[in-house]
């Protein structure tokens, strides 16, 4: 297990030789305590998905500090499993096969990564499709291949940017189930990003909400609902209207943006 | 069942059509120049095969060329087109250089094949199928790597894949689809080729079909016509459409074939 610490960090896009530089966000922190559970919410444009590659190590800070355990983050690793939107799975390869892509890293014996790949496959209910091949599952079952994926590196940190944006809302709160009871059982430091805020009360022990233009972290809620949770919960509703409220104003900020004079929302 | 069927209708109709205008103008003479018969083709293809055995040298000589020109195609072509994917500098070099080349009608390069390797034998005629299936090779190898999901290569990375190993582990096994239809072109290009050279140049089916106009053989014509066609068909029916179908099958794609 290990905690996440995010330092005083910017993100700048250089632009083309015209354009001026791009700032996504700047003067971030954020610390994620080990076995911890964090959302991160906001709007489209705020940054979410940059900061949680730049943990990843997929993208590079412009300016300050992301460490994962006290040690520099400066590349990707398998002590960091990445679960994105699209299941990013290997077509060529059955979804055991999958599994183990991941355990190469690993060193372990052929009896060991076998045994690693079914009890993860087991764990996210799909011991029944261990040979069958990615473009035969549905989108659900892909996802869930990608979660056991980076399950069974026995990562660390566990990092999933909008995991279930793709999915309908039936096979999505399935895997909300599934993804609690993973956690619970695993203990997992989890960054999660999304932009769906009864998602982010389900799961979360704290609800990063980020906004926009210039991309920062505008509050940071503790989400104090007895698990398992349930949307009909009156500190259910009270906290998704707070954090609705705020929400609101950084998607009127973008819409006027985006449409200019013509947008008429308050 | 039912298509089988009516295909073997149509061509075995086709062929006693052929072979009944052959008949009659023996007895009318509408064509004063003699007319093939299919079953005189038949029995020049037999004869060709076991007994003088023109055919079957011709027919051997003409697939080893094209096998070791397609092999030399196929290794060459891939590696150069994964060099050209994976390096900037060799693909504004060497990949424009490529471009240039790819324009040039296969069969031109073989005069100078044959200054280059002083003699008309089996060298320059593999040279010239090599170079018919290369630049097919080397650029949709091209277009194969670098159109590999970039997804799959992040999330490789975060599964500590890097350098080299992305290439093998990934981007190679990514672009197998790519390469199976690059080697059906290569293929078809090279075979294409090499019948055009053999009719320039030495051996093979190509320069047994000249001999055997030189003859006013009708038959014998035919015959290594069809021996061609029958060649092209194979390939194309039971080897490159049976594999290709089986792979885009498990990568999930649809075959073209």
């Amino acid at each position: 297990m290990a905690d996440v610490d995010i330092v005083n960090v910017e993100k700048t896009f250089s632009g083309g030789k015209e354009d001026s530089p791009f700032t996504v966000f700047q003067d971030v922190n954020l610390s994620v305590d080990s076995g911890e559970f964090v959302s991160l919410l906001g709007p489209s444009g705020c940054g979410k998905s940059t900061l949680l590659n730049i943990v990843a190590g997929l993208d590079e800070a412009t300016a300050g500090k992301v460490t994962s355990d006290d040690k520099a983050i400066v590349k990707p690793g398998p002590d960091r499993g990445v679960v994105f939107q699209e299941p990013a799975l290997m077509p060529w390869l059955n979804v055991k096969e999958n599994v183990k892509f991941g355990l190469k890293k690993h060193k372990l014996s052929k009896e060991e990564a076998e045994d690693r790949a079914v009890h993860f496959l087991k764990l996210v209910h799909l011991g029944k499709f261990m040979n069958a091949f990615p473009h035969e599952l549905s989108g659900g079952m892909k996802q869930r291949v990608a979660i056991a994926r980076a399950l069974a590196m026995n990562p660390d940190v566990l990092l999933m940017d909008e995991p279930f944006g793709a999915l309908d809302e039936q096979t999505r709160s399935m895997l909300h189930e599934e993804v609690q009871s993973i956690w619970e059982e695993t203990k997992k430091t989890i960054l999660f990003v999304t932009h769906n805020i009864r998602e982010a009360i389900l799961l979360s022990d704290r609800i990063v909400l980020m906004g926009t233009r210039p991309g920062r972290i505008m509050e940071v809620f503790d989400v104090n609902i007895e698990r398992p949770r349930k949307t009909s919960d009156p500190d259910f509703i009270t906290l998704e209207e707070r954090i609705n409220d705020q929400l609101k104003g950084e998607i009127h900020k973008v819409m006027r943006e985006e449409m200019g004079d013509g947008y008429g929302g308050a | 069942m039912g298509t089988a069927v009516r295909r073997l209708i149509f061509f075995a109709s086709l062929l006693i059509l052929w072979e009944a205008v052959y008949q009659l103008n023996t007895v009318y003479e509408f064509r004063s120049d003699a007319l093939p018969s299919f079953l005189l083709t038949l029995q020049q293809l037999y004869v060709g095969f076991f007994e003088t055995q023109i055919l079957l040298d011709a027919t051997v000589q003409s697939i080893y060329r094209i096998v070791v020109g397609f092999i030399i195609a196929v290794i060459v072509g891939t590696a150069i087109g994964i060099w050209l994917a994976r390096s900037k500098i060799a693909d504004e070099t060497v990949g424009s250089l490529v471009i240039a080349l790819q324009s040039i009608p296969s069969i031109v390069w073989l005069p100078l094949m044959l200054i280059i390797y002083g003699s008309v034998g089996t060298g320059p005629i593999i040279t010239v199928v090599a170079l018919a299936g290369a630049w097919v090779m080397i650029s949709n190898m091209r277009m194969g790597i670098k159109s590999v999901d970039p997804l799959l290569l992040r999330a490789s990375r975060t599964m500590g894949y890097q350098g080299s190993e992305l290439v093998w582990k990934v981007m190679i096994p990514a672009s197998i689809p790519t390469f199976l239809s690059a080697t059906r072109l290569a293929w078809a290009f090279g075979w294409r080729a090499l019948m055009a050279a053999e009719l320039l140049g030495t051996g093979g089916l190509g320069r047994t079909l000249m001999d055997a106009r030189d003859f006013y053989n009708f038959e014998l014509v035919i015959s290594i016509m069809i021996i061609i066609a029958t060649i092209g068909l194979i390939m194309e029916y039971f080897v490159f459409n049976k594999i290709e179908r089986r792979v885009f099958h498990r990568y999930g794609l649809e075959s073209q074939g």
